[in-house]
């Protein structure tokens, strides 16, 4: 092994890369761009939206609308601190004006009337939305929640006539208290994004480099000449290998930094342009992300290995082509993959984990990194998935050498 | 200096590119390897330059086996192919620096060699030019002066003139002339047979991959009775075609 040698053919790959410098700025913006989109952006924007809905006053369509009793009309119009009233308007046929986009909802009123004090049979108010429209829940719960209002008032009413509190009502009562933790709160449903992301940013830097010094060589022709030199092929390859593996290292840095930076300014953007909605929705779709110094250091354990692991797989796979196109092909579903496992993962509640799955390459990576993300990740997590991850770097490195190796790799016809 | 003794290249059960090829190219001459498309030049050149292995038969360069002594055929050789492939974003002065690296020639060394062949292919005005600014005629000067940057004894051209104009076809064959000398050799692999006819004292005629016949220009017509060398090889390859 001759260091000087490998170490020409790293340096070629690393001037070769910078220089271009369109495809080197996008891998470096790429972080930056998507990270505060999905952790700041989609948050801001759901949570407009939503906030937006509650603070709108919605028409509602009600069948006989004549005998509403006035409490009721009172509290469905008023506005209260979880939003703004509705606008009742009499309709006949609930099911077609809210299909018709007449009225947001319906409700119907039975044409006997509404009973305005307790103590006979219950009456059923029916209210009529498009149940998977999430518009719709919004103005469902200011019905139902105003129906539930009115009745209670019923019943308190009933209750002091016979010289009774509110209280007899409820001698006890459940209180849920989220036991998350700051950082499983930060998690949501969008914590998928934290592996996907590093998986872009790994790919996204090393695909180009692992293409062009290997795929694109061999098209050119350059590789031919370059292994007529004295040169040992075995000394080619590992150049080209540690040539992937710094931009799939520098990848994992640039995105791990814009996770740390989104994170840091995240709190302020959202206060500042957040509407009503807002603390409901970062809670629900995370927004900040709470790393500490453990969990970034298992970040970047997991980010590392994994780089390693995946260069070795893009040497080995791009050498077996023999053009930049069949190579390009060759990787989409290695980007697939990174997407599709972070995403399903997500539902990762389900998967019953042991230390085969963490393991396992790329969904233990996956895995982890939602579980650091969401605090849970333990040392013995990090260091299963660390010692995968180089296990299968160390496999994937062989395929890479073996395939270099291989004439019918190399001039494959 | 090259000896092709008896080599089978076999790619797949069915594809034999070369049956039983030998051929020897002595120092001093540029050598031939003539046949039609398909017929094994790049293949037999690839197991010289001990980038394939050959199926059976052996091959010396040099004195250097090019299976046991892989190497040192490699420190011998300086090979040019069809491909023409350059680092698009290395100027031609880093892409020779880059080869010159891997033969251990010294940093004075491989300035005083590039300022040579600069002045002997005209290519001054490249080297600190990036290789995608290239047209196809300065790319190959790069090519020609990468493969010899190392001053080997043994030059392989396959298909070099490929893609080019009068011009730089001209200037690959007289490089080709120039670079001969006594103690070494060219082996100059083509279809065209002008070049051929033009350049090399001796050639072999191969077809699906076997030797058709061995010997100087002159004696491969007469072998044909015709005296024009394209003319020749039509009749000597379609016998066996
Ligand atoms: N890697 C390979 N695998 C299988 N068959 C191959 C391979 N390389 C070449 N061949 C076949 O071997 C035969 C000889 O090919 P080769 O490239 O050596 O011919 P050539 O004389 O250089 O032709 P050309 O003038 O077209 O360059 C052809 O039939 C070709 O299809
Ligand atoms: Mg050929």
């Amino acid at each position: 092994m001759r260091w000087n040698f490998i170490w020409q053919v790293i340096y070629k790959e690393l001037i070769s890369t910078v220089r271009d410098t369109k495809a080197f700025r996008t891998s470096v913006l790429m972080p930056f761009i998507m990270t505060p989109l999905f952790i700041i952006g989609f948050p801001l924007l759901f949570g407009n939206l939503f906030g937006g809905e509650v603070q709108k006053k919605q028409v509602v369509g009600v069948v006989n609308l004549v005998q509403m009793p006035a409490a009721l009309k009172t509290i469905l119009e008023s506005n209260t601190a979880s939003g703004v009233g509705v606008e009742l308007k009499p309709v006949t046929d609930p099911i077609k004006a809210v299909q018709d986009g007449d009225v947001e909802a319906a409700m119907q009123i039975p044409a006997t009337g509404m009973p305005t004090s307790a103590g006979g049979a219950t009456v059923a108010v029916q209210i009529y939305t498009k149940a998977s429209s999430q518009k719709s829940s919004v103005v469902e719960r200011k019905l139902s929640n105003a129906v539930e209002a009115y009745s209670r008032s019923l019943v308190v009413q009933k209750l002091k006539s016979v010289g009774l509190s509110e209280q007899t009502l409820e001698p006890v009562k459940a209180e849920s208290i989220n036991a998350e933790n700051e950082a499983e709160k930060a998690g949501g449903i969008f914590a998928f994004i934290f592996p996907m992301l590093l998986f872009m940013a790994i790919l996204g830097g090393a695909s180009t480099v692992a293409v062009d010094s290997t795929a694109g060589e061999k098209e050119r022709g350059s590789l031919e000449i370059l292994l007529v030199s004295p040169i040992k092929r075995i000394e080619v390859v590992i150049g080209k290998l540690l040539a992937v593996t710094l931009f799939a290292l520098f990848g994992v840095l640039v995105q791990i930094t814009a996770f740390v930076v989104t994170s840091l300014v995240s709190p302020f953007v959202l206060e500042r342009f957040g509407g009503k909605g807002m603390s409901q929705m970062t809670d629900v779709l995370g927004g900040n992300l709470n790393l500490g110094v453990g969990g970034f250091f298992s970040m970047l354990a997991i980010g590392v290995t994994l780089a390693l692991m995946l260069s070795g797989i893009l040497v080995a796979v791009c050498i077996y082509a023999r053009s930049f196109k069949e190579a390009s092909n060759y990787l989409v579903p290695l980007q697939l993959m990174g997407t599709f496992t972070s995403i399903g993962v997500q539902f990762g509640d389900f998967i019953s984990r042991s230390t085969t799955i963490y393991a396992t390459p790329i969904i233990g990576s996956v895995l982890g990194i939602l579980d650091v993300v969401k605090g849970k990740a333990t040392p013995e997590i990090i260091a299963t998935i660390v010692i995968g991850n180089l296990v299968f770097a160390a496999i994937t490195a062989f395929f890479a050498l073996r395939n270099f190796s291989q004439e019918q790799v190399l001039f494959r016809n | 200096m090259i000896e092709v003794q008896n080599i089978t290249k076999r790619y797949t059960a069915k594809v034999v590119a070369v049956e039983n090829l030998s051929f020897q190219a002595k120092a001093g001459e540029i050598y031939g390897l003539l046949g039609p498309n398909g017929a094994g030049k790049t293949t037999t050149l690839r197991m010289l330059a001990t980038l394939l292995e050959p199926t059976s038969g052996t091959l010396t360069v040099a004195g250097f086996d090019t299976k046991r002594q892989p190497e040192d055929v490699r420190r011998t050789i300086g090979v040019v192919n069809g491909g023409m492939g350059l680092y698009d974003r290395l100027t031609g002065k880093e892409i020779l620096e880059y080869f010159a690296g891997f033969y251990n020639m010294g940093k004075q060394d491989t300035q005083k060699r590039i300022a040579e062949l600069s002045d002997a292919l005209e290519m001054n005005e490249l080297l600190n030019r990036r290789a995608s600014e290239y047209s196809t005629g300065m790319k190959q000067k790069i090519v020609i002066a990468r493969a010899v940057i190392h001053n080997p004894s043994v030059l392989i051209l396959d298909e070099a003139t490929n893609g080019l104009d009068v011009v730089a076809r001209r200037a690959v064959l007289e490089f080709a002339r120039g670079y001969k000398n006594s103690s070494r050799v060219v082996l100059y692999s083509t279809h065209i047979m002008a070049e051929a006819e033009e350049l090399c004292e001796r050639a072999a005629i191969i077809d699906h991959g076997k030797l058709i016949a061995q010997d100087t220009i002159s004696n491969l017509k007469q072998k044909a009775n015709t005296n024009n060398l394209e003319e020749a090889f039509f009749r000597l390859t379609k016998g066996v075609a």
